[in-house]
């Protein structure tokens, strides 16, 4: 763990292109990253963690192009999650929910129906935001990675942006989507020790003073 | 002072008292002012719930009536009587659902009538047909036990269209499960209605569902709504029928359906008045269609009754924050998430809080007016919601000039370093403290300078700091826990324990002070208490190791096997690839069947112990594993398992495997499991050569000093592998010894003896092996001591056989015995006394002949 970069918009970006970076929030932190630049590393950016980058697009995203990145764009935008398990079993009653664990079921299933009843009928969005956020990132990476220009990657993360504003009303609601995302990746295992870096970023981004959430307003884009 | 006391609840039984306790306690409490001390009962409340609800009844036992359907279950011997009993099991709503029953009848017809499984198929699609309400683990039993991989045809094959309809639900049935099923019949009592209205009610639940999933709303809300009575509707049906109104109403919003929605919950509540799903309905439409003043009026009159409903208190949340009351938000969205740490609208809803509360203090407090105070308070705020950085910029900001304030700016840099490197600056905190005033700075610092030091020989470093400290604030819970640690680190547990109880008693919320209490009472072997305070630990950190190992650990030391099992099996659950450790193994099986020993065998449930065999076969072991004790021990006790319960085939595989990985066999567990357990299971799997091969050594080890109690057993055992092989030498050998070590026992089994020796002396007898019978003769005319008609038998045989040995003064006095013992029973054995004396007279003239 490391002190947080203080938030300067040292490139002088506008309000509407800092907002657009803030949807890359939960993964620029969990990196390290800068929240008020659109290349993740601003200009501390070092062969190392080129190197890094793109082998992660490569390795986690198979991204070494444009063309992948609009494959990854338009699955993120379009695949369905844990939205197809609230659609399924939404409309249980909590005694049954709550029944899972005796009920011989293996834990996946056990800790989906678990998330079920904590966000019963509290998520409309159910986890978009975890696809949204991701793709913002990714965005910024492949731009970082020059497999966009600049002005490909900000009008990459406009059209991901719109979807994010048409979705959400808070960088609560949105960064809430995103975790719940995150929550249904580890259903498996999650336990308190699986989410408690998820939790610290989001409590970051939510409560700090330097976080791009509490920098720049909701409603700065459009 | 202990939960049931801070409640007022004098026997822990019942959760309506805990409840009604919950509700006198915060009943004049005001949701605002007073929401921590409300969250403190709530808090204990559920501390006092889940102690009920851990009670869970493993089903490691089983009932008279249980026995009584397995031993009919057993007795399937066909299609027909298969089915019959299946309907029978599927027309019990008690026995619908246990797999138990549903298992004894097909292992009956698996080893019965093997050869003749697929027969079988068409028998069971037939009656899931007829009866297709089942539950997953049921249905994946009959998947596996019988070959429909066989039965369904080619479905791609128009000649197979007839079947595919007839019985395609069947395959998706048992290939699939079903999941909703599972579900449904655990929320509906089974034991209020019968067989055919529960068959009602599952049918119209998932054809309820399935509406849903197809976003047929009103359709879906019919199938529940029509048919069945409003008085006859389980609850479930209710609840359903409100999800579905919620969805179409205020997700969906389609028009009308509110006012449907609040009539249905109207009418709900009229038989479920207490329900608290219904209740939350209520809260959640309060809070949709009021505003946040008149929301949070509506949820506290909720919360008045219902205290500790967690959705709701989120609802109260989240009007507060709406409402700009910042403190007592937080401190509900902070506890909602004490206690379901995994629900991350918690957290984000405390994040947003936090801020508020933050951003609110720092305008509460003018920093022209009061400049002191205003970053005193403002900074403890920051450092209290973990906010450090912010902290370390509003006291760098503070005047340079104020000792106060450079305390405060140091004491506030070291807590953010603490944060990031978890290492403190011990010299910037005493100089802290040597430059402030202020009492309550020093407090901050004094406290978090001694906040988790990692090593008891520094907390015994720091005891004069503990001890100033506690002189200062004797009163404070933290200061005694100091002091309790300080104790602790010097081997001192009883005032360890002594000190912690103080800090309990001052502070019961402090989870962390129960788990040093409870280390502390099971130092001074206090084990019931020890593991009630940390049980309240791990309400809170379940998946501590430490932790639930302690708790296993002391279970075990009381006796309390059946718990010391429970917990190792959840610790076995949890144990990351590096942390399993083979005590946790031990704890598993010993603790199993040391539990299952005190219960009669005929209660024991098997199916329950192969499970846990499965389960253990398939946990991970440390390399070490069978080259130390408990590894060793482990094995043993799932050897002894399968031993209890006859499987006897498993028991050897366990022995087996630690004799392979093992060359000590003098190691005492060892010596139990080839002389205690191989012996009869190998005997009764009737592999004679291996058990001759692997037990003969050991137990003629045994025999080094001469006979040992012990070796009766494999003695009796080898005996009679070697009959069974028609070594009679070697059978009649360990015979002998098998009696000598059963005579070494504090009370013999004489009965078993005679009986016995007996049986061998007439073998000997028959079969002419004239070797064996001066020494079976000897041993019984030495043990039986009461003179029965074998004496006389027996004592003419042994005289006989010392005469063919050319022993004729054994002989003589064997004759003299055996006319003695006839004297005791005049009427009978009147041949072998007359040859006696016989002899005898024969004897007597020779003698005098050669005398002459």
């Amino acid at each position: 763990m490391s002190k947080y970069h203080t938030f300067e918009n040292p490139t002088q970006l506008s309000k509407s292109q800092l907002w657009l970076i803030a949807t890359s929030a939960m993964l620029a932190e969990l990196n390290k990253e800068y929240h008020d630049t659109l290349l993740p590393h601003h200009i501390y950016s070092t062969p190392l963690l080129l190197k890094d980058s793109k082998q992660c697009l490569l390795r986690d995203w198979e991204i070494k192009n444009l063309a992948d990145l609009s494959d990854t764009f338009n699955y993120l935008h379009n695949e369905k999650t844990f939205a197809a398990v609230q659609d399924n079993w939404e409309l249980l009653s909590n005694e049954e929910l709550k029944q899972n664990k005796h009920a011989g079921i293996d834990m996946e299933f056990s800790n989906l129906l678990s998330m079920v009843d904590d966000y019963q009928f509290d998520l409309a969005k159910s986890d978009y935001g975890w696809h949204y956020g991701r793709c913002a990132w990714l965005i910024r990476h492949s731009f970082y990675n020059d497999f966009i220009t600049e002005s490909e990657a900000w009008s990459l993360l406009e059209e991901n942006g719109k979807r994010i504003k048409d979705s959400f009303d808070s960088w609560e609601s949105f960064g809430l989507s995103y975790i719940i995302g995150a929550q249904y990746w580890k259903s498996k295992e999650y336990t308190e020790v699986v989410m408690m870096e998820f939790k610290n970023n989001i409590n970051y981004l939510l409560s700090n003073k330097n976080s791009p959430w509490l920098n720049v307003d909701w409603n700065d884009f459009e | 002072m202990t939960d049931q006391e801070l409640l007022g609840i004098e026997t822990l039984s019942d959760k309506v008292a805990i409840q009604k306790a919950l509700r006198d306690k915060i009943a004049e409490l005001d949701f605002e002012i007073d929401i921590e001390r409300i969250f403190s009962y709530i808090h204990c409340a559920q501390r006092l719930l889940r102690k009920i609800e851990s009670i869970v009844p493993t089903k490691v036992l089983m009932s008279d009536s249980d026995k009584e359907l397995l031993e009919t279950g057993a007795q399937c011997i066909s299609p027909e009587t298969l089915v019959a009993h299946l309907s029978n099991l599927y027309n019990n709503p008690t026995s619908r659902f246990d797999i138990a029953f549903w298992k004894s009848s097909i292992d009956s017809i698996k080893s019965t009538d093997k050869e003749n499984l697929f027969a079988y198929c068409q028998a069971i699609a037939d009656f899931l047909n007829e009866k297709p309400y089942l539950t997953s683990e049921i249905l994946k039993l009959l998947a596996n036990a019988f070959p429909f991989v066989d039965f369904f045809p080619d479905p791609k094959d128009e000649a197979n269209k007839a079947f595919w309809e007839q019985y395609g639900y069947i395959y998706r049935l048992l290939r699939n499960g079903n999941n909703e099923l599972d579900l449904i019949v655990h929320a509906i009592p089974r034991d209020v209605f019968s067989t055919n209205q529960l068959d009602e009610l599952y049918n119209r639940l998932l054809h309820s569902a399935s509406c849903y999933r197809e976003k047929k709303y009103a359709q879906a809300f019919n199938v529940l709504a029509e048919g069945i009575p409003d008085e006859a509707k389980p609850l479930i049906l209710w609840q359903r029928k409100l999800n579905i109104l919620y969805k179409a109403a205020f997700i969906e919003q389609e028009e009308n359906v509110a006012v449907i929605f609040e009539q249905t919950l109207d009418t709900a509540f009229a038989y479920y008045p207490q329900d608290k799903q219904l209740i939350y309905m209520r809260a959640k439409f309060i809070f949709n269609s009021s505003n946040a003043s008149q929301a949070k009026a509506g949820i506290i009159e909720i919360l008045k009754t219902n205290p500790d409903h967690t959705k709701c208190l989120f609802l109260l949340g989240k009007c507060y924050l709406k409402l700009g009351i910042t403190r007592a938000a937080l401190l509900i969205f902070e506890n909602l998430s004490k206690l379901n740490p995994l629900n991350i609208q918690y957290v984000t809803a405390a994040a947003s809080a936090r801020r508020a509360y933050i951003d609110f203090c720092m305008k509460e407090y003018d920093p022209k007016e009061n400049s002191k105070q205003f970053y005193i308070k403002n900074i403890n705020a920051l450092i209290e919601q973990g906010m450090f950085d912010e902290a370390v910029t509003l006291a760098s900001q503070a005047p340079a000039d104020d000792a106060d304030m450079k305390a405060l700016l140091l004491y506030a840099k070291d807590i953010e370093t603490y944060s990031i490197k978890k290492k403190k600056d011990k010299k910037a905190l005493k100089e802290a403290l040597s430059l402030t005033t202020d009492n309550n700075i020093a407090y901050k610092i004094k406290t978090h300078y001694l906040r988790d030091i990692p090593s008891w020989s520094e907390v015994i470093e720091e005891k004069e700091f503990i001890l100033n400290y506690y002189n200062e604030y004797p009163t404070d819970a933290m200061a005694n826990y100091q002091m309790g640690m300080s104790f602790y680190a010097t081997t001192d547990y009883e005032k360890a324990y002594e000190y912690f109880s103080n800090a309990n008693t001052l502070d019961s919320t402090n989870i962390e002070i129960y788990y040093n209490l409870a280390r502390a009472a099971g130092q001074i072997r206090e084990f019931e208490k020890a593991i009630e305070y940390m049980r309240i630990y791990l309400q809170y950190n379940k998946y501590a190791l430490t932790a639930n190992e302690l708790v296993c650990e002391w279970s075990f030391a009381i006796q309390d096997y059946k718990n010391a099992h429970l917990s190792a099996k959840w610790i076995l659950s949890i144990c990351r690839t590096n942390e399993f450790d083979s005590k946790y193994h031990f704890y598993f099986t010993v603790s199993l069947s040391h539990y299952l020993n005190t219960i009669p065998k005929e209660y024991h449930n098997h199916l329950y112990i192969e499970e846990s065999l499965d389960l253990y076969d398939g946990y991970k072991k440390p390399e070490t594993f069978l080259t130390e004790g408990n590894g060793i021990k482990s094995m043993y006790g799932a050897a002894k398992l399968c031993f209890e319960m006859g499987n006897y085939g498993r028991c050897v595989k366990y022995v087996k495997h630690v004799l392979k990985h093992t060359t000590d066999h003098k190691n005492a567990t060892i010596e139990l499991c080839i002389l205690e357990l191989l012996p009869q299971s190998l005997y009764t799997l009737k592999r004679y050569e291996e058990l001759i091969e692997l037990v003969t050594e050991p137990t003629e080890a045994l025999f080094t000093n001469g006979y040992v109690y012990k070796g009766a057993t494999p003695a009796y055992f080898l005996s009679a592998a070697h009959g069974k092989r028609k070594q009679y030498t070697e059978q009649m050998d360990w015979a002998l010894k098998c009696v000598h070590c059963y005579n070494l026992s504090e009370t013999p089994p004489i009965d078993w003896i005679e009986n016995y020796l007996m049986d061998k002396f007439s073998f000997v007898m028959e079969n002419d092996i004239d070797l064996y019978i001066i020494p079976f003769g000897s041993i019984y005319l030495d043990v039986i001591k009461t003179t029965n008609l074998n004496h006389i038998w027996m004592s003419h045989n042994m005289a006989n056989a010392y005469d063919a040995f050319d022993m004729p003064t054994e002989a003589l006095i064997h004759h003299q015995k055996c006319i003695a013992y006839g004297l005791e029973f005049p009427d009978d054995c009147e041949e072998e006394i007359t040859s006696s004396k016989n002899y005898i007279n024969t004897h007597s003239t020779s003698s005098s002949v050669k005398s002459n």
